[in-house]
């Protein structure tokens, strides 16, 4: 079904290390796509035009993530007991996810079982289910550690909502800067394969499901869930537009469940804990745990932390020097807003940051020290941001780069920048480009007088 | 089912099924779209038809976002006119904006939007930027330094089942361009793309000048034939109505120009069909027409083992040119070689198709032909309306028995056909296709919509 062009780029760059013209052509004549397709895409993607790849956050090498109290997610068997559960009973899948509470936690943060239940109740006989592991925010480590760690409940999840909304295949489309996680998940795939727990005949029943790890091809938009299915289908990574959601029209334009690597492996603990032992930690609204990475400080690492937690807490425990704080970056390096330090009580889950004026994100924390130049810092950013667009619509295309030019060359007003921030998030295509401008607006908001006096 | 909103303040009424755009069209509202084209390029990429509405975060794009009951829209609020101006200036910061040296001067699309929000190319140093042509192919030229990327072109292409033109690269280094300079690629030459384009960065090659030498320098006898499409194009350019029969102006016209004879192309097309009728009747196998020089190059480039199943008449220009020398030289008593055969037709591919004595000129060509030579595109209405109707028409040729095919119109559609004949399934004898999804009349070579619009 899937032609994999991008796989097919990848396995013709690197007999040369380069892409030449006859290469193109040769995968447009095997894939039976058009030339301009395949061109198209092959200049997209950094891994083929050797232009620079996303930065690996420090945090996902550490060998193991340190220990804390409450681990759920990270301390998980391999013995796939919450598929067992849900074989047994499938129609109450949904009903235990929806009753979990569990909110997506790629950033968005919308509610699980609404998103199943969409896909579920499509006619269509071919459905999908996409894991996205294509972490490109910076400073977040989280999905890589999660790969790493339990990939077990990642696919276990993917099966068990495979056998909720009635898809057969699932792909997970891994950042290609993981290409070690994108290994241990083959192994883990071909163990649970043998085991009986994907496949044919799922723990003896009449489910089939089946799962392929895809790699990325370095590109920060693809992480955005249509411009994933959009690079899934070998075409550049553009993001689509909404509605259609995937959820009806997705992979393929078939109904699609897209869910974070975090989100798939809490799956399993609903259906092991049962949806009141899953709500046991967490807040009301924001039920269970986050996986998290913090930056900045002495203890710099991957957690797995109560939501609700508050950030106070987090920070002491992982040698945070509070005399020296001047912002926190919470919810990634690039689309992730500044909260000041007078917010440490604020409480780690959506509602409890969106009251402190920041929103939770991918979930990581960056402590920015006194010293830390924010016009700098947001110049990086807005690089970032300019090289990473997709070019589709004229404000991300355009307006990304007069930021970054303004800013890497020091030359601008306040209202400038406010006005060109307004402009990206009033009228960018995709929530890519709304974000881009999120750090610089708050950065604005909190310490104007550094922008003022360049 | 019908709904009531409220667009600018006023209630109006509009359908579940309508977007924005349409619902505003609906009741007198004008909205700006640049990328749109109605279920073709409905990718909300270029950001002019923001709105505001009530309750919505951001400016959502008018042309895809669909209307409910309640719905509060702003279509020209200072928040949009703004939005509107920055999205302007950002696309002419990055366009060649030459304006007065472009081929679309006087019908530029982006052009009047330019004007509309109040950007000027004095704003920007355009002579800065360095041209990025690529002029390799005969029918059309592209400047990519004058692209605003609303993808219209790839979409027209798309539609076309060509894809030869697609988008390159990311972010603002992006650009939209075919994988090859065209010459090299499988472009057919069907024109859909420079009939798409709101700018000039798409523009038929333009042979009015060497044509016009040709003309001066009297050593050719110059004849014109007219399709019916290019009558009808050119009559929209004054405002005629698509039944108005043009004959009479178009021939006097032609003649001022210096055209020695101007023929109807209308016999020489049921002559053409006529002659494949006849060899498809001969073969055991399907024919397909030569008739369309898109569809001859498409079975040429993407077919090679469908050249057998070819008419071999050629194409209807060069059937007609080869047609009207033989028969003008009886008439006028000089030899073949010296008459020199200009087909007007609204057809870009007929610009790849190189034969003796035959030159091919578009519409679109032509109208800048009688423009120049008119000084203005003013003085040209008042020439044209001036000119009596009841003046000679074409002038006579034999007459050919009306002779009738079906024609499958679009390149998509041929495609299935031509497939059929490879894979034996095809039922008929003589496959006659038209590029152009409309038919000859809506070919590249056509005056665009908004270039009637601007000799107002």
């Amino acid at each position: 079904m899937s032609t994999n062009i991008l796989s097919m780029l990848e396995s013709e760059f690197e007999k040369t290390g380069d892409l030449q013209f006859e290469q193109l052509e040769e995968v447009a004549v095997k894939s039976h796509a058009p030339l301009s397709q395949v061109a198209g895409a092959a200049s997209f993607y950094a891994a083929f035009t050797g232009g620079k790849m996303g930065e690996i956050c420090p945090c996902a090498l550490a060998e193991m993530p340190l220990p804390m109290e409450n681990r759920r997610i990270l301390s998980q068997k391999n013995d796939y007991a919450g598929l067992k559960a849900a074989v047994a009973n499938p129609d109450g899948i949904l009903s235990a996810v929806s009753a979990s509470g569990l909110r997506g936690r790629g950033g968005a943060g919308f509610p699980v079982g609404l998103k199943w239940k969409t896909t579920k109740d499509c006619d269509d006989a071919v459905k999908y289910v996409v894991v996205n592991a294509d972490e490109g925010e910076p400073d977040t480590a989280k999905d890589g550690v999660i790969l790493r760690t339990v990939p077990h409940a990642v696919l276990e999840g993917m099966a068990i909502c495979g056998l909720c909304v009635g898809a057969e295949k699932g792909y997970i489309y891994i950042r290609a800067e993981y290409p070690e996680a994108k290994q241990l998940v083959e192994q883990e795939i071909a163990r649970a394969t043998a085991l009986g727990y994907l496949g044919k005949h799922i723990c003896g029943s009449e489910f089939n499901f089946t799962v392929e790890a895809v790699a990325g091809a370095g590109s920060y938009v693809c992480g955005e869930e249509t411009a994933l299915l959009s690079s899934l289908e070998g075409l550049r990574g553009e993001p689509r537009l909404k509605p259609p959601f995937p959820g009806v029209a997705g992979l393929y334009g078939k109904p699609t469940v897209v869910n974070n690597v975090e989100t798939m492996a809490n799956v399993p603990l609903i259906l092991t804990l049962g949806a009141d032992g899953y709500r046991a930690v967490g807040t009301e609204k924001h039920p269970g745990t986050k996986v998290i990475t913090v930056c900045g400080v002495e203890k710099e690492g991957v957690y797995e932390v109560n939501l609700g937690t508050p950030l106070r807490t987090i920070l002491e425990s992982v040698g945070c020097d509070f005399s020296d704080i001047k912002a926190l970056q919470i919810g990634g390096g690039a689309s992730g807003g500044l909260i000041g330090p007078d917010k440490l009580d604020a409480t780690l889950d959506i509602e409890g940051l969106a009251a402190a004026g920041g929103a939770l994100g991918t979930g990581s924390i960056r402590v920015l020290k006194k010293a830390d130049n924010l016009v700098a810092l947001n110049a990086r950013i807005a690089t970032f941001f300019a090289e990473e667009s997709c070019g589709k619509c004229t404000p991300c295309r355009l307006a990304t780069k007069e930021m970054a030019d303004l800013l890497t060359t020091r030359n601008f007003t306040v209202d400038e920048l406010r006005e060109l921030a307004a402009y990206l998030t009033d009228n960018a295509r995709c929530a890519f480009g709304q974000a881009a401008s999120t750090t610089l607006l708050s950065s604005m908001n909190l310490y104007q007088e550094e922008f003022e006096d360049v | 089912m019908e709904i009531t909103m409220k667009l600018n303040g006023k209630i109006c009424a509009a359908d579940t099924n309508d977007t924005i755009l349409e619902a505003a069209k609906k009741n007198g509202i004008e909205i700006p779209s640049l990328c749109f084209m109605k279920g073709c390029n409905e990718i909300a990429a270029c950001r002019m038809c923001v709105v505001e509405v009530a309750g919505m975060r951001g400016l959502p794009p008018a042309c895809v976002t669909k209307v409910r009951e309640g719905m509060e829209v702003l279509t020209d609020s200072p928040k949009v006119r703004k939005a509107r101006h920055a999205t302007l200036n950002f696309l002419a910061q990055h366009h060649r904006m030459i304006c007065d040296q472009c081929s679309r001067y006087s019908d530029c699309e982006f052009h009047a939007l330019c004007v509309a929000y109040g950007i000027s190319e004095r704003d920007y140093n355009p002579y800065k930027m360095e041209a990025d042509k690529d002029a390799s192919a005969p029918h059309l030229i592209r400047d990519t330094s004058k692209c605003v990327q609303c993808q219209r072109c790839v979409a027209a292409c798309h539609n076309q089942s060509m894809d030869i033109v697609g988008a390159f690269h990311r972010g603002w280094k992006k650009k939209v361009a075919p994988a090859q300079p065209l010459a090299q690629t499988d472009c057919v030459g069907c024109g859909q793309c420079v009939a798409a384009c709101p700018t000039g960065a798409l523009s038929i090659r333009d042979d009015t000048v060497q044509l016009r030498n040709l003309i001066r320098q009297k050593k050719k006898h110059v004849v014109a034939v007219v399709t019916p499409a290019a009558a009808g194009g050119f009559g929209k350019l004054f405002y005629e109505t698509e039944q108005k029969d043009n004959a009479g102006k178009l021939t006097a016209m032609l003649k001022k120009l210096g055209f020695e004879r101007v023929y109807s192309s209308v016999s020489l097309q049921d002559a053409h069909l006529a002659a494949e009728l006849e060899i498809a009747a001969q073969r055991k196998t399907p024919v397909i027409s030569e008739g369309c020089p898109a569809v001859r190059n498409l079975v040429e480039k993407q077919y090679p083992q469908l050249r057998a199943c070819l008419s071999g008449v050629g194409t209807q220009q060069a059937f007609a040119a080869r047609f009207v020398r033989r028969f003008y030289a009886q008439e006028a008593d000089i030899p073949e070689e010296d008459i020199l055969v200009v087909y007007l037709n609204s057809c870009t591919a007929g610009k790849t198709e190189t034969a003796d004595g035959l030159f091919t000129l578009t519409t679109y060509e032509l109208a800048f032909m009688f423009r120049r030579a008119c000084v203005s595109r003013f003085t040209a209405m008042k020439v044209w309306r001036e000119q009596l109707d009841e003046a000679t028409p074409f002038d006579p040729l034999p007459k050919a028995e009306a002779a009738t095919a079906i024609t499958v119109t679009g390149l998509g559609a041929v495609r299935t056909e031509l497939e059929k004949i490879q894979s034996g399934s095809y039922e008929g004898t003589l496959l006659k296709g038209a590029a152009c999804p409309g038919g000859c009349s809506t070919g590249g070579g056509a005056p665009r919509h908004t270039s009637a619009e601007s000799l107002e």
